[in-house]
Parts: structure tokens; sequence; C-alpha cells
């Protein structure tokens, strides 16, 4: 054994040998040059001058099992050697990282104890890959994750922020009630008090959901006024009135929401079968009489330019800033000239 | 003694590394990894424990994320729901849950998901690295001169110091990681006709500007050089601070279709029903983009291209006939793009889905990528 010490003390064999120690206790010599390539090791032999002789064999850190520690002696032994081309190396690493999930990641954990960062590089890159054909479950097995997210927790990332405008639209609607009750109250006004406890919570929503027409023609009809000087008296005269006219906005675009954006929650869960028309199914019913897409174009190009326009153009008449999304939206009236038609048809049914 | 052969001698003795449970890796490994895993999938990473959950909205994970050169372009695309006057933001994802052994053949397993804060009003929106500027617009009717910043990364909306004017949706575009916003003033004034945003010292100054246009009708960059069209042309390179007309590039903006442009490396890219146009600025003259195979039909008024890291993200509505006109389809694709031997540009559709529903009197803001 002495004898063994010695020999390592001698120059050219100190250069060749540094003995190691696993976490299991086994003691192990490997050549400096392929040990030097950790950073981990190299700093232990050059700071502490440890890992000249097995009485004072480094020990390497917990997270190297004698199994990985041999995977990445293969990887140093491959690259601390020169003049190996990119293309060998990476065919190497591309074969060195084959191995199932578990056994990467002790992979990398050893690899990153013991500071050798390309190494980490590469396996970690591989588990993002991993990862990312991964479900929750299988995610939280891989890095031994808990499960302490609630059922209501995870369906949180999949919540439809659209259920917020007719959220907000009920609560606003909740608060002026309360209010009024509250006013009325103060009053001592029992008839009207009688009156509101007759609007359930039923009455609201179907309020909102747009049943009751009149407030709905009331509110386009708003809307399409063009004296914008008018409604700007209107609703600066009556801040009360004002806030219904809002309501009733918001109930027509409630109305719409309702209708239509429920799905948009579950769009974002794969199981839920939503029937997507196809983007490029051959069947699309653009070729109709008065072709929607082509009227809803022009549509588009008229309230475009009538966008730009207002924003001048309203800034000497009043407040609406952008009106057009009324008149436009609110009954797809169209304002097409006929000539524009027979010049642009053509165009949109040339295909790619 | 210390002959190769002996250096493994002990290893035997450990036959089975299989028998100890996986050991759990440390934290900051747990976040290199995840730094690596494409941001299309952090709502997946977010559904597997509070820490994951804690961790894909954290700095340190995107910090990790451009230490490691891993950042990347992330689709954002704001709706406006009238008259609601709070614009609606969605970021692209992949579908959490999505089983990718049954993968069906027609999902692309990508969705439009809704960002969960959204603020007060609507804008004109830019993009520096994983911020989103939404800068003057109205509020309540009013020109403003707000400015919010969406940080994407925690999808967290914040103040930005306001600008010097009130202006109601300016021509808003990005030179150098600075902002230059023009127009939209309610009183006309060349000389506060545009002012400029430095998000290091984080102030807005005004630019000398001597070739004012009242209206702006669309504005882009190429090559460093802002193109504002009113009625003239206008450019502006701020590098040299040098002003001019754009006669020679007329036909650049007679080939521009509504807001269905963008740029991307420097070509400008437009949509016309028909097809996607390129304009070749040698030859001042627009080219057909070639190839687009998947895309056999596209007919719709409203379309919206957005540079998504060098590609091109393609976003545009259609009626849903059952709906009875009442609602429309949104549908995404992915175009990357590349050079051919002609000069000519090739266009190959990576993917495209539809991605959500909407009532018909929605407007479609924009579409816009952050990197992360």
């Amino acid at each position: 054994m002495s004898e063994g010490d010695l020999a390592v003390m001698k120059p050219e064999t100190m250069k060749s040998y540094i003995w190691l120690q696993t976490a299991d206790g086994s003691i192990q010599q490997v050549e400096q040059e392929v040990a030097m390539f950790c950073p981990m090791i190299c700093q232990e032999v050059i700071q502490k001058g440890v890992g000249s002789s097995k009485n004072h064999a480094i020990s390497l850190p917990q997270r190297v099992n004698p199994a990985m520690f041999s995977l990445i002696l293969d990887y140093c032994r491959f690259h601390q050697l020169p003049g190996r081309s990119n293309k060998e190396r990476k065919t190497y690493d591309e074969r060195f990282i084959r191995m199932d999930t578990k056994r990467l990641c002790e992979l990398t954990s050893a690899a990153d104890s013991l500071q050798l960062k390309p190494l980490v590089d590469l396996t970690s890159r591989a588990l993002a890959r991993i990862i990312e054909g991964k479900n929750p479950e299988e995610i939280r097995e891989i890095f031994h994750l808990p499960d302490d997210l609630t059922e209501e927790e995870k369906l949180e990332p999949l919540k439809n922020s659209m259920d917020d405008p007719r959220i907000r639209l009920l609560n606003r609607l909740y608060a002026k009630k309360r209010k009024e009750l509250k006013e009325r109250e103060r009053l001592k006004n029992v008839e009207v008090e009688e009156h509101v406890d007759e609007r359930s919570v039923d009455d609201l929503l179907s309020f909102i959901n747009g049943r009751d027409h009149k407030a709905v023609k009331m509110s386009k009809g708003k809307k399409k006024k063009k004296k914008k000087k008018d409604q700007k008296i209107v609703s600066s005269n009556n801040i009360h009135d004002k806030e219904s006219h809002d309501l009733r906005s918001k109930q027509q675009c409630v109305e719409e929401i309702g209708s239509s954006m429920r799905e948009v929650p579950n769009l974002l869960s794969a199981e839920d079968d939503i029937s997507t028309p196809n983007a490029g199914s051959e069947d699309e019913d653009i070729d109709d009489e008065i072709d929607p897409a082509m009227r809803e174009l022009l549509d588009r190009e008229v309230e475009d330019f009538a966008q730009r326009l207002n924003s001048n153009w309203v800034r000497s008449l009043g407040k609406e800033r952008r009106p057009v999304h009324f008149s436009i939206n609110g009954n797809g009236t169209t304002r097409r000239h006929t000539g524009m038609v027979s010049i642009w048809r053509p165009c949109m049914f040339t295909l790619f | 003694m210390s002959s190769p052969e002996r250096k493994r001698k002990k290893r035997s003795l450990e036959p089975s590394p299989e028998s100890t449970p996986n050991p759990s890796l440390p934290d900051d490994l747990i976040v290199s990894i995840l730094a690596r895993v494409s941001r299309l999938y952090y709502p997946i990473l977010s559904l597997v424990s509070k820490s994951s959950r804690t961790l894909v909205t954290s700095p340190e994970l995107y910090k990790t994320r451009s230490f490691f050169n891993r950042t990347e372009s992330c689709l954002y695309v704001c709706l406006d729901f009238p008259p609601d006057p709070n614009p609606r933001w969605f970021t692209l994802y992949r579908k959490p849950n999505q089983n990718i052994t049954e993968k069906t053949k027609n999902s692309s397993g990508f969705v439009l998901a809704p960002i969960p804060n959204h603020h007060s009003h609507s804008s004109s929106i830019v993009a520096i690295g994983s911020n989103i500027y939404a800068i003057g617009g109205s509020i309540e009717n009013a020109p403003s001169s707000k400015v919010s910043i969406l940080d994407c990364r925690s999808h967290t909306w914040h103040e930005a110091p306001s600008m010097r004017m009130k202006r109601n949706y300016p021509a808003a575009n990005v030179v150098d990681g600075k902002i230059y916003v023009a127009g939209g003033l309610e009183e006309f004034d060349s000389s506060k006709w545009m002012e400029v945003f430095d998000i290091k010292t984080q102030t807005w100054e005004f630019v000398l500007s001597p070739l004012a246009e009242r209206f702006i009708y669309r504005s882009l960059v190429i090559e460093g050089e802002i193109y504002i069209f009113g009625d003239k042309v206008v450019t502006y390179k701020p590098k040299e601070d040098r002003w001019g007309g754009v006669g020679e590039h007329q036909s650049m903006d007679l080939g521009l279709f509504f807001h269905s442009y963008c740029v991307i490396d420097n070509v400008l890219y437009c949509y016309r029903p028909g097809g996607i146009k390129w304009y070749e600025s040698e030859k001042r003259s627009w080219r057909k983009l070639r190839g687009l195979k998947g895309l056999s039909k596209l007919a719709s008024s409203c379309v919206k291209l957005a540079d998504y890291g060098g590609k091109m993200a393609l976003l545009w509505d259609k009626y849903i006939p059952c709906s009875g006109n009442k609602s429309h389809s949104i549908s995404c694709a992915v175009v990357s793009l590349e050079r051919c031997k002609n000069q000519g540009i090739r266009g190959k559709v990576e993917w495209f889905d539809d991605m959500l529903t909407v009532p018909s009197s929605y407007n479609f803001v924009g579409a816009l990528a952050a990197t992360l």
C-alpha cells in the first residue's frame, strides 16, 4: 500500500490517476485527465490537494452513485480527447442520452453535483424534450413533485375569462339594485321596495340574456344615432340614464357572448369535443349570392376607413370615439359600392 | 498497481442502482430543466404542482431561459368585444391534457388561451422583449396618454410613464428598443406630432418632425426606418434622424390592404384577397408568396399577420354559418418562410387550426409576438 502511495506520488504517475470515493464507500482510480474533466474534482485536486492517494481519496457527492459515475466517466473519456469533430461529439451525445427518464434524472443530478455543465445541459435538454410530451401526472412523477393542487385550482388556468363581463355585469346590477334598495329604504317607500324584491336572480339573468328586446332595440337605436352631440347631451344630462344605457349595451354584448363564447373554455381542454370547422375544408359556404365574407370585407373596409376618419372627425364632433363599431356591427348594414363588388369578387375566390 | 484494469475494481459491488428510489432533483436543477421546455407547454406545467405553478410565472425561470438562450417568440392576440371597453388578450399555447398518442388528425394541439388579467383600455400595441406596451387609445371615449405594460412572464399589467400628449390610437413602432408614436392628437400640432419612449431612461421626448401627416392610416418599420402612410408617405430613420418622402415606394402603400400586413426580417408581407404578397423593394413590386399549400381557401375580411419569431402568424376570422351570422371563428396558421433561389420567398404552412369562437361584433385589435 505504501509502495502504491509512493508510486502515485512519482510525478509521471501523479498526473495519471486520481483516487475517488463514491457515496457507497467504494474507492476507484480514474485517469487524471478524465477525472479532471469534472470541475468539482478539478477543484478538489487543486484547492485541497486531495485525490493523490487511496487514503486521501476525493469523496464524491451523495448524488453520484457508482452506476452514474461510470456513465459520467464514459462521457468525460470521450469528450476530453481533443480532435473529435462536432458531428462525432453530437452523435455520441445523442446515443449517450438514450436511456429511461429515471436514469436520465439520476444522471442529470450526478452531473450537476460534479458541476459538469455540458452534460447537465445535454441531459436537461433531453428531459425538457421528454416533458414536452407528458401530462401533469407524468411530470409530477418525473420530478417527485407533490400533487398539491386542489381540483379547483387545477381548473383555474382553464377558466374562461370570457365569463368576466357577465359576472361583472351581474355584480354591477346587484350593486345598483342594492344601492337603489338602500336609497328607497331610507325614503321608506314601501311600494318601490316590494317592486325591487320581485326582481329575482332569474329576472336579472333573463334581463342579461337579452329577453328584454325592448332594451336591446333601444340601445341599438341609440348607437345608431349619428348626431353625437345629442348622445353626449343625453348621457351627460342624466347620469342615471347613461348608466342604464351602458348596461343595455353591455347586455347586448352579453347576449352575444352568451350564445357563442361559452365554447372558449372548452377549447383549452382536448377532451371536450368541440366541432371546430376545419379551416381548410373545401365546402366553405362563402359562395353565397350575398356572400357574407365579401359583405363583411367591405364592411370592414368602410369601418376601417370610417374609424380613421372618425379619429379626426370625432374630435370636432364630440366624445364618441369609435361609433363605427356600433353602426357596422350592430346590424350588419352594408354601405358598399356596387362597383367595388365587381372588382373584389373575382379576387375573393382566387385561391392560393 | 496503477494499471487501468484496476480502476473499476469495486464497481460491481453495487449492481442495482435501481433499488434506490429516483432521487428528487434539487430545485435549481428543476428550474434549469423547465427553462428549456418550450413555453407553449407552460400551462401544462402549471397543473403539476403548487411549486411548478409558481415557477412558471417567476422572473427566475425567465432569467434562466434567457441565460440558456432559450427565449422564444410567444404569440399574443388582442380582441375587443364592444361595448366592453376592456380588450381581451389571448396567447398561443399547447393544449393541456393533450394525449399525444391519440392526437387527432385535424387538431393542431394549439389553443389561444385567454390570459387572466386584462387592462382597462383599448390602445395601440407594440412588443419589446417580454413586454407588450399598450399605448394611448381611448379611455371612456376620450384620447389617452396612458401607457400600460403587459409583463408576459407573469401576465400582469403595470403602468409605464404616460406620453406627453393624449393620443387616440397613435401609430406606434419600435426601432432599436425605443417606441416611436405619432399622430392621434386631438389638436393637430406638428411639433408634438411624434414622441419617443426610451425604455432605459423611461422617458418620453418629442421628436422634431418636419413632415408630420395629419391622418395616419398605417405604419411599419423596415431596416430601422419608420414608414408612416397618410395622405402622403413619410419616412423617418431615427438612427440618422433623417426624414423623407417615399415617392419611389408609392407602390408599397398601394398594395397594402387594411391592417393585414406585417414586416418579418425586413420584408413587408400583406394579405390581399387571394393570397399573401410580399414587397420586393429592389423591384418596387409586390410578389405572391408561394407555397402555403395547407391553406387551400383563405377568404376573410379580417386577416392579421404577425412576425412570429421569423415565421408568419396568420389569423383570420370567418362566419359560423349555423350561428345565424352572430358568431365568428378565429383561425390561426403558422407559416415558415424561406428564400428560394430565384429570389422569391416560399411559405410553408406548419399548422393551422380553428382557435376561438367570438361574437361577430368583436374587433380584432392586433396580434404580435413577445420574446420570452
